[in-house]
């Protein structure tokens, strides 16, 4: 069951080149490894989407849950569905859709799975009317560093439900989840795109078109008048069934080299990008899967960036201090010539229930940027602008966060790390993130 | 509604698995047997589930000789009115230094990938043969065609499996069954974790799946999956003893 493998974060930036990685393929494997603990240290990990290191543990064991991918019960009454940790959101999707119904909430990639999404509470594009991916877990089955399982739900253990969504995997191995799924008739989505000619259009059609699904995408190139300009995405579900065939996906066979995505291969791109005829106030109707995760149609994507990596940065502001910041970050982004075109901002609604839950009032901005030369400070300098705007900084995307900086911004620190004492004391569990950020309580 | 239900002897393989998911696809019912039904159940309510088959968990264990009889007896009460195909791939193969030292985990390995398999196939055959309709397939390995120091107690089972599905080839030829004999080289799964394998690529369990749904559909009598082994395995069936046995592989 042990192998050695390179685990890294979707940035490629932080990896552990040779590391043990354990893949349990049955129910009572993943409980036998904890229970013979064999290795020091351990992290759940799925499929290793997020950026950063929250999915490494340097010298000590993973244990790979994607084989562990079963559903294992639907109630056609409450819509109830309860199935492994290691199934993927683009799993979910397809056996909700073949029930007339939808996943809740799903993040931007489908390949993410069940145990990630509660590992780092995520969000997808319907934040402001459906919060984040534990608002509609019912229960989930923890193996804490006792070798016990537990079944946990908000009422019977509210401190370790909430500590364990958005826990980094920090509490034990999540095994299986029950997840209430909501009813749709198709997996129809009508979508909208509208271009916005700079950031207050864009931010007005964010806080003023009301649809079930919203996403801004933002040329974080533009700058003068254009600053900020984007396309803004709205959708709902449909009635109607629009024929879907899971398109082949293409790949990034190899890493490109590092000059690939600059200044102006990014600039080219953007411009393309807005001016597409799809953008300009078009309506169309789309396979769920295909709104929701628009970059799973390329495999490998981040390899784009080159062998070096790329890191990712997200924070959310409050709405009275957003546009001034926005506009802050976006003028240093395009004087810096950082090329970033994978650049979303959305609309938070409710802040997230788990202790180090990321979402909180306002708009939330995410940017990627090649790992090159004085990319690291310009972080830095975001990160601090996020905390002087009274916002903070997603823990599923950064690589860079300090514990000082991780204090100020996540006001319930000391409320996991209580739970952490108590189910995790040994720092059975643990990750080169929660090093970092100093959340080993031992 | 498909007439077909599959048993699957030693289905908690990642192979069994994919299978399993494929024919499901298809409407097929299935019989998951193997030691570890609590799993194997949770395998079968994510197939049903999915494809709205009737799927079900029974216990096979096969160094347990005295429980055959009784296991063939519940096989055929589920299989009733229906076309039954058998897929055998339960093994076990632990690294040889090992079962050179201890000959209970050889013979363990000798009875769970072969006799304890012979031991249920063979009635089933003849059940088969009875009713003239179903099929077979028996998961073979490369390392079956030629014994080699590196693997060679395991190897000799699947060399006797090899032997055993090509006379049950030829005896039920004339009622209609047909007999797939597979040999893959290396997948990756459970089996091969974490082991020190020579630099050939390793297959995935999905890809094994398809090609070996694929062959039986064709009604091929013995294939090499990935396709690949067959031009390394001649080779290495070739080699002349003289030197071959001179080799460290």
């Amino acid at each position: 069951m042990k192998a050695r493998e390179r685990v890294a974060g979707w940035g490629n930036v932080i990896a552990s080149e040779d590391a043990v990685v354990y893949r349990p393929e049955r129910f009572a494997s993943a409980k036998q490894i904890i229970e013979e603990c064999a290795d020091k240290t351990y992290l759940p990990v799925g499929n290793l989407r997020s950026y950063g290191d929250v999915c490494v543990n340097g010298s000590g064991a993973h244990v790979r849950m994607r084989r562990l991918n079963r559903i294992l019960n639907f109630d056609k009454e409450t819509k109830i569905v309860t199935v492994e940790a290691g199934l993927t959101m683009s799993e979910l999707s397809d056996f909700a859709i073949s029930k007339k119904c939808l996943p809740p909430v799903v993040p931007g990639t489908g390949f993410c799975t069940v145990g990630g999404a509660i590992g780092n509470d995520i969000h997808g594009k319907n934040h402001e009317n459906s919060g984040t991916f534990t608002d509609h877990v019912v229960a989930f089955d923890l193996l804490t560093a006792d070798g016990k399982v537990q079944t946990v739900t908000p009422e019977s253990d509210p401190k370790l439900f909430y500590a364990t969504a958005g826990g980094l995997g920090l509490t034990g191995v999540i095994l299986s989840v029950s997840l209430k799924l909501k009813k749709a008739e198709s997996g129809t989505l009508k979508v909208k795109r509208q271009q916005m000619p700079n950031l207050t259009a864009l931010m007005d059609g964010l806080s003023q078109i009301k649809d079930d699904y919203s996403v801004a995408w933002i040329d974080a190139l533009a700058d003068g008048q254009s600053l900020g300009r984007g396309v803004l995405e709205t959708a709902h579900s449909v009635g109607i069934e629009v024929p879907y065939d899971a398109p082949e996906p293409t790949s990034v066979p190899f890493y490109m080299p590092s000059f690939l995505l600059n200044k102006y291969s990014v600039k080219l791109f953007n411009y393309f990008y807005y001016n597409r005829a799809e953008a300009c106030d078009r309506e169309t109707f789309e396979d769920y899967r295909r709104f929701c995760f628009p970059l799973d149609a390329i495999k490998h994507w981040n390899r784009l960036y080159g062998k070096k990596g790329f890191y990712q940065f997200q924070c959310v502001l409050p709405e009275e201090t957003a546009e001034k910041t926005l506009r802050a970050i976006l003028k240093r982004c395009s004087k810096s010539g950082a090329a970033s075109f994978l650049a979303v901002l959305k609309k938070f609604g409710a802040e997230g229930k788990g202790m180090l839950s990321f979402p909180r009032p306002g708009f939330t901005l995410a940017l990627d940027f090649p790992n090159k030369k004085g990319v690291v400070a310009m972080l830095k300098e975001f990160e601090a602008m996020t905390i002087a705007a009274g916002g903070r900084v997603y823990l599923a995307k950064d690589a860079l966060m300090s514990p000082e900086s991780f204090e100020k911004m996540y006001p319930h620190k000391n409320e996991f790390l209580e739970v952490v004492s108590r189910v995790n004391p040994e720092a059975l569990f643990t990750s080169n993130a929660a090093k970092r950020l100093r959340l080993n309580v031992k | 509604m498909s007439q077909n239900i599959r048993l699957f002897l030693g289905a908690s393989s990642a192979v069994a698995r994919h299978m399993a998911e494929l024919y499901a696809a298809e409407g097929d019912a299935l019989i998951l047997a193997g030691r570890d039904t609590e799993d194997l159940e949770r395998t079968a309510s994510h197939l049903a589930l999915k494809h709205k088959i009737k799927a079900s968990a029974l216990s096979y264990d096969a160094l347990d000789f005295a429980s055959h009889a009784d296991f063939i007896a519940e096989v055929k009460t589920h299989a009733e009115g229906m076309n039954l195909h058998i897929i055998a791939l339960a093994a076990y193969m632990p690294e040889q230094a090992e079962m050179d030292k201890d000959i209970d985990k050889a013979l363990k390995c000798i009875n769970t990938g072969y006799t304890g398999l012979v031991s249920v196939l063979h009635p089933l055959a003849a059940y088969l043969e009875e009713k003239r309709n179903g099929s077979v397939i028996i998961f073979g390995s490369v390392a079956g065609d030629r014994g080699r120091y590196g693997n060679y107690i395991y190897g000799s089972t699947k060399a006797a499996l090899h032997c055993y599905g090509a006379g049950l080839r030829n005896r039920l030829e004339k009622s209609d069954v047909h007999v797939l004999t597979v040999k893959p080289g290396f997948i990756d799964t459970v089996m091969t974790r974490g082991m020190k394998l020579p630099p050939l690529p390793i297959a995935k369990p999905r890809t094994v799946a398809q090609n070996v749904i694929k062959a039986n559909a064709k009604k091929r009598n013995e294939i090499y999956t990935p396709f690949f082994w067959w031009a390394i395995m001649l080779i290495i069936r070739n080699i002349p003893e003289f030197i071959f046995k001179k080799l460290k592989i």
